[in-house]
């Protein structure tokens, strides 16, 4: 099928682990189904799967997936939306890499070093893209709030670091911690839309809130 | 896009390509699409409104990519601020938009918007792979690629118009033909607009302006309807610096393939199509939707 190992550190970690792979691997199935190549573009398509492909946690899809279930529903209903935050994901990494002039990336070379700047820029527009067609053909408006919300704090987030990168002195440890929050941004998104395609209301909320604390 | 928006400075860096002006022209489709099937336009306008802040996102991460210095008569994001600024604010101008779209939009028009976005990014990397080759561009390519790059968008703002405005599919479709045609007379008439301001400009100028833009199809034709030695000269401009005398060459090969006339009907012709995708349709607006196709392809 295709060459992805995922989430073997954290799962190894984990019990449970056989049940945890499974589902994670119909996740990888819709990642590398959405990101078929596509003839007009194929470098392009190649680009934003090449950092799935060398691996990483999962751990945004699983969480995902995972608070789903916990609210009692079929955690397949989360699918969509754990394949869409793991692109949006990606495409921070790849943006944040380029940003930041990381050369590896999961033992990989990042896109920028592995292709070139440009097709880094556009690849991590073409994810964002992505996941904006998932989440506007399956999910309800809550999650797309919350999705789309997640995106504009991962930007500002990101932008606080590179501040901080340049002028750590500068930092805070409060204001660290809300850079923090809002660049891994996405792990409150994946949480709360998990819970809520489970068809968790207030409860989906509480997983919200325990994820910010 | 409020000016309290935390980090300023983003805020800042996202907004200036639009207080730097602009046609508005999706955002005025948009409006003029929705008000084509219903008179009235007021229900599009968060629609119109992400649909030029996804244009401004694309125009940001553009030039960076073909790196333009200016843009609208004032310095790119990029360089008014730095590159890096230029790839955050693009990524949050285009979140800003899927959180509009999020919120009041039907699943018809996410959709229509959301495959948009990918066409762009498909249109732009190809775009750029013409740019590194231009000699190997064929016509019908180049127009595959600007269907994406510029028609896609456009596409999806007068389609998007029609359906908030309740349009039957008889008229959505008709709207969105005509948008995509819009698009591809718009861009044609960009890239002429391109040669002759750069034929004009200051001398300084003039050959980054020739080497920084994207693939253009007055230069592709001119190319391919020339003889050796002018595609010499030509293929001398896509690759490196060269001195005002040759670029003044430049455009006598221009002249001499007729390639400005060619993009010039070829534009005109798109404009015809636009109208006529929307004969007989009797919108409210038939008349400003028409004279706005030949506003387009003439200004």
């Amino acid at each position: 099928m295709h060459p992805t190992k995922p989430a073997n550190l954290l799962l190894s970690s984990l019990r449970h682990r056989n049940l945890l792979k499974a589902k994670l691997s119909l996740v990888e199935d819709e990642l590398f189904r959405v990101l078929q190549s596509s003839p007009s573009a194929q470098t392009l398509y190649e680009a934003s799967l090449h950092p799935i492909k060398s691996g990483g946690k999962r751990l945004r899809p699983l969480l995902s997936l995972l608070s789903c279930e916990a609210v009692g529903s079929d955690f397949k209903k989360a699918l969509p939306v754990a394949t869409a935050i793991e692109l949006i994901h990606t495409a921070s990494l790849i943006h944040d890499d380029l940003i930041d002039d990381d050369v590896k990336r999961r033992e990989a070379p990042t896109v920028h070093v592995r292709y070139d700047r440009d097709t880094a820029i556009l690849s991590g527009d073409l994810l964002i893209s992505k996941a904006m067609q998932i989440i506007s053909e399956n999910s309800p408006v809550r999650v797309r709030r919350i999705v789309s919300s997640t995106c504009v704090e991962m930007s500002e987030g990101e932008y606080m670091d590179m501040v901080f990168k340049s002028s750590p002195e500068d930092a805070t440890e409060e204001n660290y911690l809300k850079m923090a929050r809002k660049k891994t941004g996405v792990l409150v998104g994946a949480a709360a839309c998990g819970a809520i395609m489970g068809g968790g209301s207030a409860r989906a909320k509480s997983f919200r809130i325990m994820k910010k604390t | 896009m409020e000016a309290s928006s935390e980090p300023k400075i983003l805020y800042d860096a996202a907004i200036h390509p639009i207080k730097s002006g602009g046609k508005r022209l999706r955002p005025l489709l948009v409006l003029l699409a929705c008000e084509a099937v219903t008179g009235d336009f007021m229900k599009a306008l968060s629609v119109a409104v992400a649909i030029e802040i996804i244009h401004t996102s694309s125009l940001i991460h553009d030039d960076l990519i073909d790196q333009d210095s200016e843009r609208r008569g004032a310095p790119t994001v990029h360089m008014k601020y730095d590159n890096n600024m230029a790839i955050l604010s693009g990524d949050i101008l285009i979140s800003k938009a899927m959180q509009i779209i999020s919120d009041n939009s039907s699943i018809k028009v996410r959709r229509a918007i959301a495959q948009a976005c990918i066409e762009m990014c498909e249109g732009e990397c190809l775009d750029v792979s013409f740019k590194k080759s231009p000699e190997t561009v064929t016509e019908e390519n180049y127009l595959k690629m600007v269907g994406k790059k510029t028609g896609a968008l456009v596409r999806a703002a007068a389609e998007c118009g029609g359906i908030i405005g309740g349009g039957t599919r008889h008229q959505v479709r008709s709207l969105a033909k005509y948008g995509e045609f819009l698009g591809l007379s718009l861009q044609l008439r960009d890239d002429v607009h391109e040669i002759l301001t750069t034929e004009t400009g200051p001398e300084a100028s003039l050959n980054n302006c020739l080497l920084g833009q994207g693939s253009n199809l007055v230069l592709i034709h001119s190319f391919r309807n020339s003889d050796k030695s002018q595609q010499n000269l030509l293929r001398s401009l896509f690759t490196s610096n060269v001195d005002c005398h040759r670029l003044r060459d430049a455009t006598n090969v221009f002249e001499n393939s007729m390639s400005i006339q060619h993009v010039e009907r070829l534009s005109e012709r798109f404009e015809k199509e636009a109208k006529e995708a929307i004969i007989g349709m009797n919108f409210r607006n038939q008349r400003i939707l028409e004279d706005l196709a030949g506003y387009v392809a003439r200004n």
